[in-house]
């Protein structure tokens, strides 16, 4: 009864780009545009290849918004995928994590964790010769 | 084999600890729904709306459950006639994974399989051994026998299957699973894969299947877990012949197929996303439009695929109440009988003058079950580019892939034809469609430009050979074939009456298909007759399945149109490289007077009768004697290799590139 409902899903969220993170509402110089697409997808093994698969099978770049179009009528054929949705024109909010892990005596640590603290990282973990950061922030 | 056969009885355990908990995690909860699917898509929104940021919370308004659920449900019913399934075991009993893989087969109709043994499935021919409803047909080849499962599927309707062993038996069903994909034929194809704690190890005869097939199949499973046997069947053969048809595989470990379990056969489907795509009921609304554009049209041409092979009466009856001529892709032969006044006949690169003259000319597109292929299309831009089309097709993806409809439909093209059909009925008494000034001026073209052969002195014209055939077979026998020109000449001049009677590899042009195929399609129809005509690079290919032909008992016929080149090649040699030829002689070049191989002895190695003709004259006694010959029987075919395939619009071209002239003998 308790997984009732539970079926186990994973979020995805693809973008296809290169070097203009963020840029996601301008079309770049090369008239390229990066879409954001959310997928929802059943937990099982190897889901992350099947959606990439899909993508790489192609060969070209996936960024015309033409082909983002086929791409997602081609994802849409997926058995293991719930939903896709082409987000590039929806608000939505995007961030990255990133953790840091520094060799650090503790003799050193309290300057380390000043500096953290100046760009809001926060330790996450600690030992006589380490110290590891997590960061988070948007895109940009 | 002995260590093999020890290691059988205790391999009962139940969750292996070297297997992320994962796998079976997800797929247990699974099991406890109490409704089959029509709460999901509900469910998954909400699910959804709490994972990702709020900004997102508009879902789109799905009106998936009630429409999926119930087109389902037709579908489903079918297989649930099963209720009265007797098992041979006791409801309590436990049972090998083999045994419960084999039950599930039955449970879905299964009564010829095309499975040919190796170390991690022998457990499953045992299973099979003591099944008294499923008859295996043991090819040669794994090749041979996929492709005998997509003869049976293309010639029957009901999903193929075939079974093979892992590492190289697995791999050599790439090309039939791959084929089946391209054409959208349902099979289902297991493999034996190696025990699950030796996955991954690079164990003798491992490959990961699963992933070298991922683009090649509608859909594919890793069984992990025995219980899951029941479902996964389940799954595969709903997969398989639902929507857009297509191959799926299973992959099932030796350790899952050794394994003691209780089935729980009534486990629910778990393809919610899949469900909720499915075509729902086309929109009374587009198919009104499409009546009306048809009614404004003076050049209406229909252009029909593989989409319609379930709705030919639904078709025929169209073109009646419309009077629209009928031009068909490779694929779609059969749904429209070829040799009607309406048909006209095959469109694309080796398509009829008149099929491509109609949709040049057309003004209206009625494009169903196709898929725009760059083999009928040739130059995209140049296509029907005077014409409005219309696309009904159940696949969403080909919806505008490749040329933008002005009216699509995406559905079922049997309830959109009688959609439409009934629009058309009802509105018979006000003004008829009148199309005769079109199709006249067609007939002028069939007149100036019908499909011709030349004959020189006593040498058979191997389009020739496909007409007494037709002839002398009435246009009734099922025909494979090949790839390359004996291919296309089948194409031409056999005269199709109906759906399923034309076995032929469109999409993927996989040489080898015809003598498997035939396999099948003699052991789905035990009553036809079926030939298979070849050619002679083609059918060296797949040859040991002459054994299979042989040892079955099956009645196929195999014309030979022996040419002793690779002719297609051979062909595109002569009109655009200087008819230098690069390896695409396939005698013997030391002794090119005599024919090499000799395919009768062939054929007398395996027992079966067969006989050589090379005069025009003696052809059709030979045929006759072919078709009247009880069992199997080749009839080896020698034609010349100067013969081009026409018409011809070389690939990229327009209808105003269309070749109608000439063959090896000229230089170009």
């Amino acid at each position: 009864m308790f997984n009732l409902w539970s079926f186990t899903m994973t979020c995805l969220l693809i973008k296809s780009s290169n070097a203009h993170w963020g840029v996601i509402y301008d079309e770049d110089s090369t008239g390229l545009r990066s879409h954001t697409l959310s997928m929802l997808v059943n937990d099982s093994p190897g889901v992350l290849n099947i959606v990439t698969c899909v993508m790489s099978r192609r060969g070209y770049n996936i960024q015309s918004l033409a082909v983002g179009t086929k791409l997602v009528q081609q994802l849409n054929k997926l058995i293991d995928l719930h939903e896709v949705r082409d987000i590039t024109h929806l608000p939505f909010a995007e961030r990255e994590l990133m953790l840091i892990k520094i060799a650090v005596n503790t003799a050193a640590r309290r300057d380390i964790l000043d500096i953290a603290g100046i760009f809001w990282a926060k330790a996450v973990d600690a030992s006589d010769h380490t110290i590891t950061l997590e960061l988070t922030g948007d895109l940009n | 084999m002995s260590t093999m056969a020890a290691a059988a009885p205790n391999t009962s355990c139940s969750k292996p600890s070297t297997f992320p908990s994962s796998c079976s995690k997800t797929l247990k909860p699974i099991f406890s729904f109490a409704l089959p699917f029509s709460p999901l898509p509900h469910k998954t929104t909400l699910h959804r709306s709490l994972h990702i940021s709020s900004s997102l919370s508009q879902p789109n308004p799905k009106p998936t459950s009630a429409a999926a659920a119930t087109a389902v449900a037709t579908t489903i019913s079918t297989t649930t006639g099963q209720e009265t399934f007797v098992s041979r075991f006791g409801p309590d009993e436990p049972r090998k994974g083999a045994d419960v893989l084999v039950e599930a087969l039955e449970r879905e109709g299964v009564i010829d399989v095309f499975a040919y043994p190796g170390g991690a499935s022998l457990e499953i021919h045992q299973a099979l051994t003591r099944s008294n409803i499923i008859r295996n047909v043991l090819p040669r080849h794994e090749q041979g026998g996929v492709f005998a499962a997509e003869g049976y599927a293309r010639s029957s309707g009901r999903p193929g299957v075939c079974i093979s062993t892992s590492g190289p038996g697995a791999t050599n069903l790439v090309s039939g699973l791959a084929d089946a994909l391209l054409d959208s034929i349902p099979i289902v194809a297991i493999t034996g894969q190696v025990p699950r704690r030796m996955i991954g190890t690079d164990a003798f005869q491992e490959t990961p299947i699963v992933e070298v097939t991922r683009s090649i199949t509608k859909h594919n499973y890793l069984v992990l877990d025995v219980e899951d046997i029941p479902i996964v069947v389940k799954e595969a053969f709903f997969l398989a012949s639902s929507g857009r048809p297509g191959p799926v595989l299973i992959d099932v470990p030796k350790d899952i197929q050794q394994q003691l379990v209780i089935p729980n056969w009534n486990q629910p489907i778990r393809l919610a996303g899949y469900m909720s795509r499915l075509p729902k009921s086309p929109d009374e609304a587009h198919l009104e439009q499409i009546v009306r554009l048809i009614s404004e049209s003076k050049k209406p041409v229909l252009y029909v695929g593989g989409g319609c092979l379930n709705s030919s009466e639904e078709l025929r009856r169209f073109v009646e109440l419309t009077g629209i001529p009928v031009a068909s892709t490779l694929m779609g032969l059969g749904a429209y009988p070829t040799a009607d006044e309406y048909s006209l006949q095959m469109l694309g690169m080796h398509g009829t003058v008149y099929a491509n003259y109609a949709v040049d000319k057309s003004d209206l597109l009625l494009a169903f079950g196709v898929r725009f292929d760059d083999r009928v299309t040739g130059k995209l831009e140049a296509f029907a580019s005077r014409a409005k089309i219309v696309h009904i097709d159940i696949d969403s993806a080909e919806i505008g892939k490749n040329k933008q409809p002005h009216v699509s439909v995406c559905a079922d093209l049997k309830v959109a034809l009688k959609g439409i059909n009934k629009i058309l009925e009802s509105r018979s008494n006000r003004g008829k469609l009148n199309f005769s000034a079109w199709r006249e001026e067609l007939n002028d073209q069939k007149v100036k430009f019908p499909l011709s052969f030349k004959t020189f002195g006593e040498a058979i014209p191997p389009q020739y050979a496909i007409q007494v055939l037709d002839e002398l077979t009435n246009g009734n026998a099922i025909i494979s074939t090949g790839v390359g020109q004996h291919q296309m000449w089948s194409a031409q001049f056999y005269k199709y009456k109906r759906p399923r009677q034309w076995l032929t590899s469109g999409g993927l042009g996989a040489m080898g298909f015809g003598l498997p195929a035939a396999i099948g399609a003699a052991v789905a129809n035990p009553d036809s007759i079926v030939v298979d005509i070849d050619g002679d690079g083609s059918f060296i290919m797949n040859v040991q399945e002459l054994a299979t032909i042989s040892v079955e008992k099956l009645p196929v016929k195999i014309m030979l149109l022996n040419n002793q080149h690779l002719g297609m090649v051979v062909q595109w040699e002569d009109r655009f490289y200087k008819a230098n030829r690069a390896h695409t002689y396939l005698g013997n070049p030391s002794n090119e007077s005599e024919i090499f191989p000799n395919m009768l002895k062939f054929a007398d190695a395996c027992g079966i009768p067969a006989a050589r003709v090379t005069k025009k004259e003696d052809l059709r006694g030979a045929i006759q004697k072919m078709l009247d010959t009880p069992g199997p029987f080749l009839l080896d075919v020698i034609v010349p290799h100067q013969e081009h395939v026409l018409p011809m619009i070389p690939s990229g071209g327009a209808f105003k590139d269309v070749i109608t002239e000439g063959d090896g003998r000229t230089t170009y």
